[in-house]
């Protein structure tokens, strides 16, 4: 499980050495969280600079705002919180991706996406997991069809599917309602379906 | 499709998402189990949900760029010296902040004593300067021992007008037969008109109508008796239904305002003794009342008639003013 529901012992040190200023903690505390935070960024900004740059932003504020920390939610929370409101600002403000048409060229289907994708989609056998991360072409198909839904959707999709948070959890990062991050994923999911369909038409 | 059909469309989408996710009470799971069994669409749309969520987590987890903790641990150091700095200035803030401060906490002890200066100059001042120009100290020995004489010589020969007093001067005192008895002395031995009345709670109350000249022979003999009161409280009324209250009073301060020849004169200065008194009470040291005492012992000291020999000439030497009669109430009365 990626989160837990209480501060763990490891995390409750880290947070009281880094409040003592100590730059050993302090980087542990980095390097232990630092590939997931820039992962969730990158699958809600798309692009590898503006992650790399948001996710130092990121722990910059954790560590200034670590006396703050209260201890009531997990340090995972705490972090990814800020993780996501921070990439949530960045892209509201840069409004790089919004509703519209979609067609295959716009996304850059390739022809051997398209065929994956198809493939994917309507074969009755249950898919392998495996097999998907293997087709390169198919994952940034996703990714860039993840850019084309609303960033409040993208959150929550990219924090339950590929951060594997709960909805307790992503309730708390994004400060909403259990029932909210329902409807939000519904749509999302939805939204998404519709698209990767809409591309094997 | 119907505004209510797609809500509960969207209710079952809902619905199968938290199917998929793991998220539903075992009651829900139960209840969506069976609706996939009996409604193929329903089922399809599941796969369909499953498809998708498998797609996104299937995507690659990308992992931070070499070199991200010790960029991060860079800006942290560059912050806190940039905070440092700006640490150093807020403390030169400080530091002016704190200079202003105590300027002010000195502009406001400045202002301060200023007010008590002027309370107390307009006491000392306040002295006419009539009777200040005649007043003749001289120092004699009597039987071996320093007095001090001071002749209010102007009273008598002044024309001004003096302006009648009235008061009340309440003696609280928890040696009351003795007090008692040494003012009732000094009022007859000083021949002062009076009547006397016995107070419901202990005590006399001792009505004197007198000149001004024999309230201040009499206040020169009882001054000694202040050493035995608990409290001393003057009422001076300014002839209209009202009076200022001065507690704490000394003998000196009501002979002070007796001597003041216009109500007017009194009200004001009876209202300074008020002030001088609260703010002495307030202050441990008896500063204000020691340097009210101590600088102007000729102004503040009541003035007492002169003796021109070595014989007891007290009530020879009052001289009666012209009008401006006294008549002041002497409450002796028991402390609790």
């Amino acid at each position: 499980m990626p989160g837990t529901a209480k501060i763990e012992f490891d995390d409750a040190v880290l947070v009281e050495r880094c409040r003592q200023g100590d730059s050993a903690a302090m980087e542990r505390l980095i390097v232990k969280y630092q590939d997931r935070i820039y992962n969730v960024i990158l699958k809600m900004c798309g692009n590898r600079d503006d992650a790399a740059e948001l996710t130092q932003d990121t722990f910059v504020k954790v560590i200034e705002n670590i006396g703050k920390f209260r201890q009531q939610s997990s340090l995972y929370t705490w972090v990814f919180r800020i993780a996501v409101n921070l990439t949530l600002n960045y892209c509201q403000r840069k409004a790089r991706v919004a509703f519209g048409s979609l067609d295959a060229e716009e996304v850059g289907l390739a022809n051997g996406a398209g065929a994956a994708l198809k493939e994917y989609l309507y074969d009755r056998r249950e898919p392998v997991p495996a097999d998907v991360a293997e087709n390169k072409e198919l994952c940034e198909l996703v990714i860039k069809l993840l850019m084309k839904l609303d960033e409040t959707y993208r959150a929550v999709i990219v924090l339950r599917d590929i951060e594997g948070m709960d909805y307790a959890q992503i309730a708390e990062i994004l400060e909403v309602e259990l029932g909210t991050v329902k409807s939000r994923l519904s749509r999302a999911r939805n939204g998404l379906r519709e698209m990767l369909e809409a591309l094997t038409r | 499709m119907s505004g209510e059909g797609q809500m509960s469309m969207d209710k079952i989408d809902e619905l199968l998402n938290s199917f998929v996710d793991g998220e539903l009470t075992p009651r829900e799971q139960t209840e969506v189990e069976r609706l996939i069994l009996h409604d193929a669409k329903i089922a399809a749309r599941l796969g369909a949900l499953k498809a998708c969520k498998l797609l996104v987590g299937s995507v690659p987890v990308a992992r931070a760029p070499a070199g991200m903790a010790e960029r991060i641990m860079t800006r942290i150091r560059m912050g806190t010296e940039t905070a440092e700095g700006q640490e150093i200035v807020e403390i030169r803030k400080g530091g002016r902040h704190l200079m202003a401060r105590r300027l002010l906490a000195a502009a406001a002890m400045i202002a301060l004593v200023a007010v008590l200066a002027g309370v107390i100059y307009t006491i000392v001042a306040s002295q006419p300067g009539a009777d200040r120009s005649t007043v003749s100290e001289t120092w004699q020995k009597s039987t071996g021992k320093a007095v001090k004489l001071q002749q209010i010589a102007g009273s008598a020969g002044s024309t001004m007008k003096v302006e009648p007093f009235e008061g009340q001067l309440v003696l609280v005192t928890r040696d009351l037969v003795a007090v008692d008895a040494f003012i009732n002395k000094a009022i007859e031995t000083n021949g002062l008109q009076y009547s006397v009345t016995k107070d419901p709670i202990g005590g006399n109350m001792y009505s004197v109508q007198c000149a001004v000249s024999g309230l201040n022979t009499l206040l020169g003999e009882i001054e000694t008796v202040w050493t035995r009161l608990d409290t001393a409280t003057l009422l001076v009324f300014d002839g209209k239904a009202e009076y200022v209250t001065i507690e704490d009073v000394g003998a000196g301060q009501v002979g002070r305002i007796v001597n003041e020849r216009s109500i007017k004169e009194r009200i004001r200065l009876a209202k300074d003794f008020s002030v001088l008194n609260n703010i002495d009470r307030m202050l441990p040291g008896k500063e204000i009342l020691a340097i009210t005492t101590e600088r102007n012992i000729g102004l503040i000291n009541i003035p007492k008639p002169v003796l021109t020999s070595g014989e007891k000439s007290a009530k020879a030497g009052v001289v009666q003013q012209p009008g401006g009669g006294v008549r002041l109430t002497i409450v002796v009365t028991a402390a609790d």
